[in-house]
């Protein structure tokens, strides 16, 4: 159909129906083809004037876009002209928020100032009505509320379009408690008493029921003639009566109320059934103390930072750092000012806020309600004693002494029997990590230990493997307080590695090389670079980057150990020097003959060392397995990989996870091998032994997305595999950005789904997009990263755009580095050859495709299919009969 | 928590102007929420009493891009991209639904908020993205217009400022785009 057909039909359909067809016929002459085409289309449309379905859209939002646009245009208008109040006088406008203005108002009888707080006109905005109950509320809070430390209520009444205003009193030139403090350069001690102040007034609003919710820095203002503090904005607070007077509405469970990182987990946790309570304001209490101290804000190194995902999880998960270390954390400069601010120099000023201090905030900010101070008093209380110089009750005697003990007593000699690992470890985790009547409970397990046999201790190998994911959370949280405020580095650095174990667990393995970093500085320092502890330390710093496929500063990690690895234990020696040889092949400038020999060579010694059917066994089998694959030696691979699954299956003491990772190898293998049956078969075994066992955004897991995704991809069931690769790749996004390059892995997937699809143009962008991650995350330019420039190719190649398909093959070639994962640069020269062709230039196609396959020396077929491809089109061009001749061959030989 | 709000301003801003890449970051931030909001407007069809879907996409829109309303010209453009990521929502899950139906395939993704729904739309969905996706071929525009109107409920000339084109040309196009699908169902 051509635009001479859309052209009749305009005009026909344009007649009445009546008059339709011989307007058509007019038009079409004697092209009868063309009539009949315009006339199936009238009849078409004709047929349908009754039932215009297409005329019922999905939704129908255009009507609500007039409306929402109107109503802004309204609102505008009226917001601009202030509100008219007999009695008063309105002077200027004092700032606006989601739910009222403020202005400032002369109130005529009495000629005093006063500030007027006015509910905003009436928008279509979903949730105006519970404005209107909530704005009600402040008024009777504050009503209920007379204290010298909250500001004070005057007048409550409406205008005259019915809107609801109330009258406070005015603190002309009030400054925000943080304000005042740096302005009078408040010492340690002035901002505490302050800081008791406020304290009061809270304490005088929970005696009344009144739960504040917003408590920060901007909500206390500080009257500049009696310099007492006044907490103001009562807009979001709570009864806790059952039966309150007023009616409290809750919000929807996605709009947070409060402020970062004022706002306590509990306050975000609400969708989960978590209730605030008195104790959500003690919280934000210890964070407005923490910022008097220390100008910091803990989760918010950059005070702009954006109220998304990642902050909201910092909030509910990650443990605040002690005030003084967050403090020791800033540059030097701004320390400089923080102390100055405080008339102290930052030595003093860390020497004031360690121990005590730190402590009693701590227990504030606590994660769990139970474990704070059970209400404003209480820390109130504490802080008295502080100034009064008696022992504060913060002082973490309460778990931690215990702790401590019990660990330096126990973790580095605790012997259990591998049979009852599991459940003793976690249960004498949980235990002593929680409160007092569970030390207890430690205790009683402690002894059971002692009697206990067989050797399980920090630097096991499946020691991450022996807890559920919520306990290592739990414990890796609680850890980190532990590690702030200890003060002896033995046992800090104890306490580090099992924090850094239990992180790598969890998949967090930013944070836990992070975590492994900074022991092995500080064991160095305190050991020697040479000790055991230091080692094993660069040895899991150095498994950590593999994670995160930072495979050269895993190398050089693993390189520092090696001249001294005999001073690990046996099994660790094992691992370092397999994980050595997963690097250089991650690094793809090492041979593959010269890689089976190594591990080969390791295969040998694992009889000697540990086990034969040990784990270590199947990690060389894994690896092997990885090189075969690298090179299209599927069937060696996957015999490998076979191998290591057989042993992880009989080893009891290997988890369903690390089983399930292992099928998902045979499916990738599988996959490669272009048996997409038997791949999908491994793939939804490790399906099944993966979902369930980890939380839904562990890297494993989402590789067997990635990996099911590809595979479903490749049999044409696009519509199964697009939710999967987008599926990982939102979790990816979702969960912590710790493993970008992982991200952009499944980028370069979906692109490939995307131009199986036949929409190369949204391949492309997803392909841009994934080349510019790419280049800000990381700084290998590993196998993955070559792979996906290959992709691009790929995809110019099938908009059939083969001149720009050349031009950037041609860099990538040049660009590569000689030696280096040479099966994919062949690969690259075979792309070339076929663009080469595509555009006419055979001769030099088939010179570059015939290097491509002399490459592969010992006669192995990489990646025949795109081999194949080149064949095909240079096989139709000119060339020599004896170069045809050589195409026809291979073709005959390797393609089907 | 609500995604970075200017991030998503800028995105639509990128999107409209056919930035690589911008589509797929885009979706990333936009896709969860459309999907729950679907998911809303296919129970709707068992339960009546439930808000419009249209004030849903509303509410999506003040979650992502703004609470304040004076953002006109980015929430024409975020309906536009409303739309095809509904499409692409449901069309996925008729895919799914008609695959569980004949027995095949695995439990790929479960969208369990879909289960309410009775199975009469699916078919007729995948017809029509077929159908569409033809129109698509045979004139970009018109494909176009036809997701705009029916997955994304534009008005035309909401249509028009979305598509920089002239409200005269997107109202003829869609009458013959209508004409077109509607002779392609029949066969």
């Amino acid at each position: 159909m051509g635009p001479e057909v859309q052209r009749i039909f305009a005009t026909a359909v344009e007649q009445p129906p009546g008059r339709r067809e011989a307007v058509a016929r007019a038009e079409c002459g004697d092209n009868l083809a063309l009539f009949r085409d315009v006339m199936s289309l009238l009849t078409a449309y004709e047929d349908h004037q009754e039932d215009d379905f297409l005329e019922k859209p999905f939704f129908e939002v255009g009507k609500l876009l007039e409306d929402v646009r109107d109503e802004s245009l309204r609102l505008k208008a009226r917001e601009e002209v202030p509100p008219q109040i007999p009695g008063y006088t309105i002077q200027k406008s004092l700032g606006s928020g989601a739910m009222g203005q403020v202005f400032l108002a002369t109130q005529e009888q009495l000629a005093r100032p006063v500030a007027v707080k006015v509910l905003r006109p009436r928008s279509l905005e979903h949730h105006y009505e519970e404005f209107v109950v909530r704005f009600r509320n402040e008024c009777k809070v504050l009503a209920m509320l007379p204290h010298e430390n909250i500001a004070k209520i005057y007048e409550v009444g409406r205008l005259e379009d019915e809107r609801p205003f109330f009258t406070l009193e005015y603190l002309e030139g009030a400054q925000t408690v943080q304000q005042f403090c740096d302005q009078i350069g408040a010492d340690i001690h002035q901002r505490l008493r302050l800081f008791l102040k406020i304290c009061d007034g809270v304490a005088f609003a929970h005696r009344n029921a009144i739960v504040h919710r917003d408590l920060k820095p901007s909500n206390i203002l500080i009257d500049p003639e009696s310099r007492q503090p006044k907490i103001i904005d009562f807009g979001i607070a709570k009864s806790i009566q059952p039966h309150a007077a007023i009616d409290f509405t809750e919000t929807p469970d996605w709009r947070p109320m409060g402020t970062p990182p004022f706002i306590s987990p509990e306050q975000l946790r609400r969708s989960e059934g978590v209730v605030a309570d008195t104790r959500s304001d003690v919280y934000a209490l210890g964070m407005l103390l923490y910022v008097l101290l220390t100008d910091t804000r803990p989760f918010l190194p950059d005070e702009e930072a954006a109220f998304d995902f990642d902050l909201w999880k910092k909030i509910v998960e990650e443990p605040a750092s002690a005030p003084s270390h967050a403090y020791l954390q800033c540059d030097p400069a701004r320390r400089r000012a923080v102390a100055e601010r405080r008339a102290v120099t930052p030595v003093q000023l860390v020497a004031q806020l360690k121990r005590d201090l730190d402590w009693i905030v701590l227990k504030a900010v606590r994660k769990n309600p139970d474990d704070r101070y059970q209400s404003v008093l209480a820390l109130a209380d504490d802080i008295e004693r502080y100034l009064t110089h008696q022992p504060v009750k913060a002082r973490p005697d309460s778990w931690f002494y215990h702790v401590s003990k019990f660990v330096r007593r126990h973790w580095l000699s605790v012997t259990v029997g591998c049979l009852f690992g599991t459940s003793l470890l976690t249960l004498a985790t949980i235990a002593f990590f929680n409160n007092q009547k569970a030390i207890r409970e430690a205790e009683r397990v402690e002894v059971l230990l002692e009697h206990l046999k067989g050797v399980v201790d920090l630097s096991d190998p499946l020691f991450p493997d022996l807890f559920r994911d919520v306990t290592r959370r739990k414990v890796a949280n609680e850890l980190q307080t532990a590690i702030e405020v200890s003060r002896d580095a033995d046992l800090r650095m104890t306490l580090m590695e099992i924090q850094g174990t239990l992180l790598y667990g969890l998949g967090d393995y930013r944070q836990a090389g992070d975590r492994y970093t900074g022991l092995v500085r500080l064991a160095e320092r305190r050991l020697g670079p040479r000790h055991e502890r230091t080692l094993r330390a660069a040895y899991w710093a150095g498994v950590c980057s593999m994670a995160l496929e930072e495979a050269d500063r895993a190398l050089m990690f693993f390189d520092r150990v090696l001249p001294d690895v005999a001073v690990l234990a046996p099994h660790l020696q094992m691992r370092l020097r397999r994980a050595r040889v997963e690097a250089l092949r991650q690094l793809g400038q090492t041979k593959s003959d010269r890689l089976i020999e190594l591990l080969e060579v390791m295969e040998a010694d694992v009889g000697v060392l540990v086990e034969p059917r040990s784990f270590e066994a199947s990690q060389i089998a894994v690896t092997k397995g990885h090189v075969h694959r690298d090179v299209s030696q599927f069937k060696l691979a996957e015999t490998a990989y076979h191998r290591a699954l057989n042993l992880r299956l009989n080893d009891g003491r290997v988890s369903d996870p690390i089983r399930g990772i292992t099928y998902n190898y045979l499916a990738v293998n599988a996959r490669m091998a272009g048996r997409l049956d038997d791949a999908l078969e491994y793939a939804l075994h490790g399906r099944g032994l993966l979902e369930g066992a980890l939380r839904r955004d562990h890297p494993y897991l989402l590789q067997l997305y990635n990996n099911l995704g590809n595979i479903y991809s490749d049999l044409g069931r696009l519509a199964e595999a697009e939710p999967l690769l987008r599926k990982a790749l939102l979790l990816r996004s979702d969960a912590d950005v710790t493993v970008r390059p992982f991200q952009t892995n499944m980028l370069n997937n979906l692109a490939d789904l995307y131009l199986g699809w036949g929409c190369a143009e949204d391949a492309e962008a997803v392909k841009l997009f994934e080349l510019t991650v790419r280049g800000e995350g990381r700084g290998t330019r590993d196998l993955n990263h070559w792979a996906s420039l290959l992709t691009l190719a790929e995809i110019y190649q099938a908009q059939g755009r083969h001149g720009e398909a050349a031009m950037f093959l041609e860099t990538v070639l040049t660009e590569w580095p000689l030696e280096s994962h040479v099966p994919y640069y062949a690969v690259g020269m075979s792309l070339l050859a076929r663009s080469e062709a595509e555009q006419g230039r055979y001769e030099h196609g088939f010179a570059l495709f015939r290097q491509a396959r002399l490459l592969s020396s010992n006669g192995e077929k990489w990646f025949p299919g795109y081999f194949c491809e080149a064949a095909v089109v240079l096989a139709e061009g000119e060339l020599e009969e004896a170069e045809r001749a050589e195409l026809r061959a291979f073709l005959a030989e390797t393609c089907p | 928590m609500t995604p970075p709000t200017q991030e998503i301003t800028q995105l639509l801003r990128d999107w409209r102007d056919s930035v690589p890449g911008s589509e797929s970051h885009l979706m990333e931030l936009v896709y969860p929420e459309l999907k729950q909001i679907a998911a809303a407007y296919l129970k709707q069809e068992s339960r009546n009493n439930l808000p419009t879907t249209s004030s849903l996409v509303h509410e999506a829109y003040l979650r992502l891009v703004s609470t304040r309303t004076e953002d006109w010209q980015s929430r024409v453009h975020f309906f536009g991209f409303a739309a095809r990521c509904m499409r692409q929502i449901l069309i996925a899950w008729a895919r799914q639904k008609l695959t569980k139906k004949r027995g095949a395939g695995q439990d790929w993704e479960t969208y369990d908020d879909f289960e309410l729904v009775s199975c009469s739309r699916p078919r007729a969905w995948l017809q029509l993205d077929d159908a569409m996706n033809a129109l698509e071929d045979y004139n970009q525009r018109m494909g176009r217009i036809a997701e705009l109107r029916y997955f994304g409920g534009l008005t035309l000339d909401e249509i028009a400022e979305h598509l920089d084109v002239s409200p005269a040309t997107i109202k003829r196009d869609w009458k013959f785009a209508k004409a077109w699908l509607y002779q392609r169902l029949k066969c």
